[in-house]
């Protein structure tokens, strides 16, 4: 009869059992202790973050006092904002020099305002006398020009009247037209400002 | 003797387990127990409590760069101003640090003298109430005080030619303070002059009271 080692088999089974439970066992432990060493550095990180943190705003600190020790810190102040109200109103600033030769520009010869009314809004009224009646048309005729409704605009006539004088008869008239605000901006060929 | 065994022998193999080998299974869930509750319990927050310091900490680190450069900036800004007094001066010109009300007329005044017009007449309306000299605390730091632009409104009748006239709104333009002509107005009158009313707008920066 075959003698059958029993034993044998059954101890070569439970090795292999207990090496590859042996060797998770290892493996486990390893990778606890990778975790502890992680931990280690990151309590040793935090430490050094905290301490860099501690650095930095003490140095903000210092330069905060800086600021305070600086001479003349409120007259830099002031005179910035000065400079920046100044600038914001000069960028909103009208040139009325520039209004009176346009408006000359456009005006019939031998037309005479008498009176002259205007607004940084954007309207003229003129009192206008001229030597004859044809004279208003061609005063008129003026505003339809390309050029000239550049800047002036939408004229409004009021009745006109005939005046007698020793030199003939002249006739006037009440005008009102609307001129583009642009008019009055900084003219860099004028060299105004 | 002959005789048999039956049975199954791998099962009889697999439930007999060693002592060491129970002990080792108990030791590895161990392990895995204490991995897992070290990483969820210790590594996670610690890692999460870096993270949020690094962020503190670069915040701390631009705040204080950006403080520095500040104080750089200021400090040349200061030396700056002590070499610019002409620039100042217009500066103070152009937007006036305190409104006194004669300086302003006597401005104008010397502007119609120098273009020819005669001023017929003059109204200043803004600045009532302010102190104009004296003023202790505005003298002992005066620019210690918040400042605003103040709106001062000036109306003014003048006579001349349109030659004139035109030279006194030039003047007025090219003057270094900021004057805002709001409305015009021109009439001939009977001595073949132009009557020029004029509504303007003027500004200061004063000490917010």
């Amino acid at each position: 009869m075959a003698q059958i080692n029993l034993l044998k088999q059954q101890s070569s089974n439970q090795d292999f059992g207990e090496l590859s439970v042996s060797l998770l066992v290892k493996f486990l432990l390893l990778v606890l202790a990778g975790l502890a060493a992680y931990y280690l550095w990151l309590w040793i990180s935090v430490a050094r973050i905290d301490k860099a943190i501690a650095q930095a705003q003490q140095a903000a600190a210092q330069a905060e006092q800086k600021v305070a020790g600086v001479e003349n810190r409120s007259e830099v102040y002031t005179r910035q904002a000065q400079l920046k109200e100044y600038d914001s109103l000069v960028q909103k600033h009208m040139y009325w020099s520039n209004f009176l030769p346009a408006l000359a520009q456009v005006t019939l010869k031998g037309a005479v305002y008498s009176n002259l009314l205007a607004t940084k809004e954007g309207s003229v009224t003129l009192a206008v006398t001229v030597p004859s009646l044809d004279s208003i048309d061609k005063f008129l005729q003026v505003f339809d020009l390309p050029e000239t409704t550049k800047f002036f605009h939408n004229v409004r006539m009021g009745a006109f009247r005939a005046n007698e004088s020793e030199f003939g008869t002249s006739y006037s008239f009440d005008a009102q037209l609307q001129f583009d605000p642009s008019l009055l901006r900084y003219n860099d060929n004028k060299g105004s400002r | 003797m002959d005789f048999k065994i039956s049975g199954n022998f791998s099962r009889v193999q697999s439930s007999s387990l060693s002592p060491r080998s129970r002990n080792l299974r108990v030791e590895a869930a161990f392990l895995l127990i204490a991995i897992v509750l070290s990483y969820i319990f210790l590594l996670r927050p610690k890692s999460a409590e870096r993270s949020q310091k690094q962020a503190a900490y670069e915040v701390a680190a631009s705040q204080k760069e950006s403080i520095e450069k500040d104080v750089l900036a200021l400090e040349r800004l200061g030396a700056d101003l002590k070499q610019s007094s002409n620039e100042i001066s217009k500066l103070d010109e152009g937007l006036p640090l305190q409104f006194r009300q004669i300086r302003l007329q006597a401005l104008l005044e010397r502007l119609s003298r120098q273009s020819g017009v005669v001023v017929g007449s003059m109204s200043i309306d803004g600045g009532q109430g302010l102190v104009v000299a004296g003023n202790r605390s505005l003298l002992q730091d005066p620019y210690g005080p918040t400042r605003k632009v103040s709106a001062i409104n000036v109306n003014m009748n003048l006579s001349g030619t349109i030659g004139q006239l035109q030279n006194f709104l030039q003047r007025l333009e090219s003057y270094g303070r900021i004057m805002d002509i709001t409305s015009l107005a021109m009439v001939s009158n009977q001595q073949n002059l132009l009557d020029l009313n004029l509504s303007m707008t003027t500004y200061y920066f004063g000490a917010v009271e």
